[in-house]
């Protein structure tokens, strides 16, 4: 009932909780994006060149970490990118019993906080199926991410003009191709920022499975701290890993969105 | 209106001063490490570690307010001074010592290896290949990464989570203090007869109230607490209340 | 009368609108709406914004659900589920205001886009014809690139390019020049205006009193949903017998 009234806000796809994306446009030497990615890298090195005692140490601890953290969220981004479209899809159905199912798992997900979703799905789930935690992880946060991806693509999709629909109905196309060949497309290029975002925030978000003894980046520096009790050092080196690693992100989002851009009037 | 600010600001920081001349010490315990440290029915704290802690304060002529900090961090909050003292099954390790102060040793403990019920091991090599789960930061990890057995080693942030674990079928073993082992093996309802403590390390551990580095004087204090606590024969009953009898 | 195919004496009409009435919420659009279309007829339909003229054309191919009466489109109705739309819709060209052309698609693969999925033609083929229509609207040279780089004319050109690549034999038109600057109104009349001399059977919505003038054979005036009068276009312009298309033609000419 409420996409009816959607139309006036179609035009806005909200920004989320991940990086910001830079700006394609803004080829500026100086800005925030360089700014930081600069001073985290010049941070990291300088630690580790003048205290390479403990600095040095932390870092070489970490890498497995930073592969499991990449492992959980590429396959969480290859279910949740899907699974979104399908929800967005879903949500802007007419098929009534779809677009149910569609917005009540939305509305489900979206008042369950991710942390208490792993747990459950870890924890609770067990009881039927043994899963390991590295795959709970990735079903906990796809699950979660799909229903937040689902409201970009339906945002981003209602976002396309009425008259591209008609446009390809008009020549003949069904349903699915105009949805294919016309939509998609087009709305590819609203939706790649924001879910973009939402992959990066998933990055960030998946130093939540830690607590099911999953050894990704934040694991490991626990693990570290856990015998060695250097609290400060090791998670400014997380920290600036992090950072390190979100940025070059929103960096590669915010190039394929250039990519995108082509057919604008130059 | 600054001014106004800062003298209630040093007001403040006035009253907790006596607060400290009241000698009121804060003390920290993870209590989620049975018959050590653990929560009743109320949520309060409770177990061996905290009635000991309490029995030494009385002893030493100072007071205590016991909080439940989780233990994945619980080291950090006693460096940066948020509580004076942890008293929740701290084993006294040399890298410990390093960063930090430790009372007198208090009590004796091994590591266990538990299995479940009708398994066994004849030592730690045996574990070799098989997911094995600890509490994070714990003894029970540092022993089985010393061992240089090659196992996959998963770190729980509580130590009943790895136990959960091993009973969904997870994890092939636990590795914990002794006594935790057999409070899960002997006393707690969900878990006792299903599971078995496989192996004892022969290798002692013994456990310390920690302070903060340089802490010298609350050392003493808690050093002076801990021999009348055994002089007077309340340790033995304490002991007895949470161990039951040898 | 069969349930979705008239017979074969009426199947030889274009197009058969039979009581149509058509509402938006409680308001009604099209009341009780009859014409009859022959093939190769030119119909200009006029009136004052929110007639219904637009509703009535985008009903032809079931852009608006109908909600009483039926049309049939050469003898097949096209409400009817055991007619398919999409293929029906083959068959009917159209052309918006807004042009709608694909955005992301350059100039030739807006044209060759249903022709290659629908018709399944080859590339060559597709690109061959797209390239002789491109000719025909008088855009060779722009084959290659993005909507967005043409001129709004140069863009509705387009968009009649891409409508005729299916060849279809019903052409609709929806106010095809009302979004364009004045001086690009005549580059896509002319173009109008060729399919027409070709012996395309058009419908129009207009307010382009010029050529409604010159290319209509039948003349349509719209208002509240109704059509009030229809006839020769001399005829209505010269001796409008209805009111209001009296002060239609007062306030547009």
């Amino acid at each position: 009932m409420e996409d009816k009234k959607d139309g006036s806000k179609a035009n806005i796809v909200m920004v989320t909780d991940g990086a910001s994306i830079p700006d394609p446009r803004e080829w500026r030497l100086i800005n925030a994006w360089s700014i930081a990615l600069l001073g985290a890298i010049c941070t990291l090195c300088a630690l580790c060149v003048i205290w390479p005692e403990p600095y040095l140490r932390i870092l070489l601890y970490l890498p497995d970490g930073v592969l499991i953290t990449f492992k959980i969220t590429l396959m969480a981004i290859c279910c949740a990118v899907p699974l979104g479209l399908i929800t967005g899809l879903g949500r802007i159905s007419r098929n009534r019993f779809i677009n149910l199912l569609a917005s009540t798992y939305v509305e489900v997900i979206r008042g369950i906080p991710l942390l208490v979703q792993i747990f459950y799905i870890y924890y609770a789930l067990s009881r039927f199926v043994q899963v390991s935690g590295i795959t709970s992880a990735v079903v906990a946060i796809s699950f979660c991410y799909g229903a937040y991806m689902g409201e970009v693509f339906r945002a981003g999709i209602s976002a396309i003009d009425k008259g591209q629909t008609e446009a390809a109905r008009s020549l003949g196309f069904n349903r699915y191709q105009t949805m294919r060949l016309v939509i998609l497309p087009q709305a590819m290029r609203t939706i790649l920022p924001p879910v973009g975002n939402e992959c990066i925030a998933m990055l960030k978000d998946t130093s939540l499975v830690s607590i099911m003894a999953v050894p990704d980046i934040m694991q490991r520096a626990r693990s570290f701290v856990g015998t060695t009790y250097l609290y400060f050092e090791t998670y400014t080196m997380v920290a600036l890993l992090y950072l390190i690693i979100t940025l070059l992100l929103s960096k590669a989002v915010s190039i394929m969105e250039s990519r995108l851009n082509y057919y604008d009037a130059k | 209106m600054l001014r106004y600010l800062l003298s209630a600001v040093l007001s403040l920081t006035l009253l907790s001063d006596q607060a400290l001349a009241a000698e009121k010490y804060v003390v920290a315990s993870d209590c989620t490490w049975p018959p050590m440290e653990l929560l009743n029915d109320e949520k309060q704290p409770v177990g061996f570690d905290i009635d000991f802690i309490r029995a030494v304060a009385k002893a030493a002529g100072f007071e205590v307010d016991v909080r439940n900090i989780a233990w994945d961090g619980i080291f950090g909050g006693v460096a940066t001074g948020q509580y004076d003292i942890v008293a929740s099954a701290t084993t006294i390790t040399e890298e410990r010592k390093k960063q930090f102060d430790f009372s007198d040793p208090y009590y004796e403990v091994a590591q266990a290896v538990v299995l479940p019920a009708g398994k066994s091991i004849s030592g730690l090599q045996d574990l070799k290949g098989l997911k094995v789960g600890g509490q994070i930061g714990t003894t029970g990890i540092f022993v089985m990464r010393k061992s240089g057995v090659d196992v996959d080693l998963k770190e729980y942030d509580d130590v009943g989570l790895s136990i959960q674990d091993m009973m969904n079928g997870r994890l092939d073993a636990v590795i914990c203090d002794d006594p935790v082992a057999l409070y899960y093996v002997n006393k707690k309802k969900d878990t006792a007869g299903k599971i078995t403590i496989a192996l004892v390390t022969q290798e002692k551990e013994y456990y310390g109230f920690t302070v903060k580095k340089g802490r010298k004087d609350l050392v003493e204090k808690l050093n002076m607490g801990i021999k009348k606590v055994r002089a007077s024969g309340e340790e033995a009953q304490l002991l007895e209340k949470w161990m039951g009898k040898k | 009368m069969t349930q979705s195919n008239l017979p074969d004496d009426e199947a030889e009409h274009a197009i058969v609108i039979d009581h149509v009435w058509k509402y938006f919420g409680s308001l009604p659009a099209l009341q009780d709406v009859c014409l009859t279309i022959d093939p190769g007829e030119r119909v200009v339909i006029i009136g004052p914004s929110g007639s219904g003229k637009s509703t009535l054309l985008r009903s032809i191919n079931r852009l608006e659900q109908i909600d009483m009466g039926s049309i049939w489109v050469q003898g097949k109705d096209i409400q009817s589920n055991e007619n398919n739309i999409n293929e029906m819709r083959q068959n009917l060209g159209m052309v918006f205001q807004q042009f709608n052309l694909f955005p992301h698609k350059t100039v030739l693969q807006n044209i060759t886009l249903a022709p290659r999925h629908l018709r399944k033609l080859s590339r060559e083929e597709a690109e061959t014809r797209a390239l002789a229509l491109l000719k025909k609207v008088g855009i060779s040279d722009k084959a290659n690139v993005y909507p967005a780089m043409l001129s709004g004319g140069q863009q509705q050109r387009v968009a009649i390019a891409r409508a005729l690549a299916m060849q279809p034999s019903i052409m609709l038109f929806d106010e095809p020049t009302s979004a364009l600057d004045p001086e690009m109104v005549g580059e896509v009349l002319d173009v109008m205006v060729g399919l027409a001399e070709e012996g395309m059977t058009m419908i129009c919505v207009t307010h382009e009193m010029g050529f409604a003038r010159t290319v209509a054979d039948r003349l349509i005036f719209m208002d509240q949903g109704q059509i009030v009068e229809m006839g020769k276009p001399e005829t209505l312009f010269t001796a409008p017998r209805h009111p209001r298309l009296r002060q239609f033609l007062n306030q547009i000419l």
